[in-house]
């Protein structure tokens, strides 16, 4: 018999949508929550709970066969797997936001980010020269506190920003949560995970 | 001793692996037997530098970042760490070798930055170039990949087959003739990389359905006739049909369970021109070798002359090999201890040059 397929899911934001929709499309679970047990087994699938940022190094080195992970992710820490389904779920968009109350200074602009190589990608490509401040979160004091001229960020609805004194001057890009695969297990397993993608459109498609 | 020179003895930068026990001798074990096979197929080892002029690597093709390579200036030269085999040769077949020299293995690392700034930087290779045109000098390559995995005694692996023809042909059909098609394209060519429809379809709009449709051309030889019945540029069509000839010696051979096809295989790289594939193993999460043929690259050193070839991950093949057999391991015999005085001492290692003229591994017990 072959071995339990073997998915890493986000712990985060994205888990509920991801799971709900998994759920609806009829893929086979383990049964029982991610509490707080990193895995679980059962049904002929392993998930793993892993860390949105970890799911893609899961997946590149074959410790998982597939996972799900938001498109800001991927952008950030580019891995070599593949990415054959967007889920449409967990949108958010990739901005600069400055404060309300004034204008983006002359450059070099201080720019504080969870995402340094979106940011150093996006400014690089237009010429504006940047001193990129690496948070690990609550972006959004950095330029209230006059640490940062703007932030690099992911917003959902910008209430957030809002709440903050901030403003959106730029979308980079739009993401949502992706399906990423394994490139020996695309080859080695590839029919169970067709019908995991097949299982998935479909219930995209009816949702 | 001083604090400082104790930490850099005991640390080794990010990257520097030293292997020993089973891990050193199963990437010898892997070395070993490729040589054996490529020496038996008529190929003749080239031993290439350690470094050479970074230019020549950045020649070599897209097969690794030019970023990722180790490099240094000497007498105001810009020199790299060996980075690539392929590039090294295809240089020596143009500039040193005689023509004749068309069939070369190598073996040894290569060096990259890791990526990230984590994981291994250095990795070891066997590999071969085989300068001929034609489907008799891909097969031939093929047959050579599959007999080391056979010896090796590797389980379930699997070659993907693809022809870069096939996805580029339909790229360049798709692209519009417009100012940006230089950025379009290589938005394509990362969404036929990640085989992701929804990139490829935002780079090439309405013209993207016939790429969008070859991610779905994968598997047995059945596929290239799917994909033969879709009305394909010239190009495409030319390597479906390049494919299909290949496919057909395979089954005659009867090796198909070995061998699947996918059309937009590319491996990532944009300088393949005809066949590509890739080899999978159970148990080996990234790929265990691959190749394909690059007729371009003997050009830019200089003479246009096809070529084919492809490199096995001694590191990756090592992590699956199967345990040796008691069969496998050759008797050792104990040389006792005994007295240490010169006569002693010459009668063991008489008995010691004894069981070693006899084949044995020896076991030189030293009391104490």
């Amino acid at each position: 018999m072959a071995p339990p397929l073997v998915a890493a899911l986000p712990t985060g934001r994205l888990l509920r949508a991801v799971t709900g929709l998994l759920r609806r499309s009829g893929v086979p679970l383990p049964a029982g929550s991610a509490d707080r047990r990193l895995r679980l087994e059962g049904n002929g699938m392993e998930v793993l709970f892993a860390k949105d940022r970890d799911v893609p190094i899961y997946v590149e080195h074959g410790v998982a066969d597939l996972g799900v992970v938001g498109g800001d992710i991927l952008e950030e820490q580019p891995a070599h797997i593949y990415e054959p389904l967007d889920l449409g779920v967990g949108r958010c968009r990739m901005v600069v936001a400055r404060r309300a109350d004034r204008p983006l200074p002359e450059p070099p602009l201080r720019v504080a980010t969870k995402y340094p190589s979106v940011a150093a990608r996006h400014f690089g490509a237009r010429g504006v020269p940047v001193e990129l401040i690496r948070l690990a979160g609550a972006i959004e004091l950095a330029p209230a506190m006059d640490l940062a001229d703007a932030v690099v960020d992911l917003v959902e609805t910008g209430a957030t920003l809002r709440e903050n004194g901030l403003v959106e001057e730029e979308t980079l890009f739009e993401s949502s949560a992706r399906v990423v695969v394994n490139r020996a297990a695309f080859r080695l397993r590839g029919s169970d995970l067709q019908s995991v993608l097949r299982r998935l459109e479909a219930a995209m498609d009816a949702a | 001793m001083t604090m400082a020179s104790t930490d850099s003895l005991l640390r080794a930068p990010s990257g520097a692996i030293t292997h020993v026990g089973a891990a050193a001798r199963r990437r010898r074990q892997v070395e070993e037997t490729a040589a054996g096979v490529f020496r038996g197929w008529g190929y003749e080892e080239i031993l290439l530098p350690l470094f050479d002029h970074a230019e020549v690597f950045a020649r070599g093709g897209g097969r690794w970042s030019e970023r990722s390579s180790y490099r240094f200036t000497e007498g105001g030269d810009l020199l790299a760490l060996r980075a690539d085999f392929t590039a090294l040769a295809a240089r020596a077949a143009v500039t040193r070798l005689p023509r004749e020299a068309e069939r070369l293995f190598y073996r040894g690392e290569v060096v990259r930055r890791p990526g990230r700034g984590l994981g291994p930087s250095a990795f070891r290779e066997v590999g071969v170039e085989r300068f001929a045109a034609g489907a008799a000098a891909d097969l031939e390559i093929l047959m050579v990949a599959l007999e080391i995995l056979e010896r090796l005694g590797v389980g379930g692996f699997v070659f993907t087959l693809g022809h870069a023809g096939f996805p580029l042909g339909l790229l360049e059909e798709a692209l519009p003739d417009a100012p940006d098609r230089a950025a379009r394209r290589a938005e394509a060519l990362r969404g036929i990389w990640r085989r992701d429809p929804s990139r490829i379809r935002s780079a090439l709009g309405a013209g993207a359905a016939p790429l969008v449709q070859t991610l779905e051309f994968f598997g047995g030889s059945d596929v290239l006739a799917a994909a033969a019945e879709s009305p394909l540029p010239e190009r495409a069509r030319e390597a479906a049909s390049e494919l299909a000839g290949i496919a057909r010696v395979l089954e005659e051979l009867g090796l198909s369970e070995r061998f699947r096809f996918d059309l937009a295989e590319l491996r990532g790289f944009d300088y393949y021109t005809g066949l590509i594939f890739e080899i999978h193993a159970p148990g080996a999460g990234r790929e265990i070798g691959g190749g394909g043929r690059y007729d371009d690259l003997l050009a830019n050193f200089g003479d246009p002359r096809p070529a084919v070839g492809f490199s096995l991950s001694a590191d990756g093949l090592a992590g699956i090999l199967p345990e040796p057999s008691a069969s496998d391991r050759r008797p050792v015999a104990t040389i006792e201890p005994g007295s240490d005085t010169g006569a002693g001492l010459a009668a063991r290692f008489r008995a010691a040059r004894s069981a070693r003229r006899r084949g044995a591994h020896i076991h030189f017990d030293t009391p104490g």
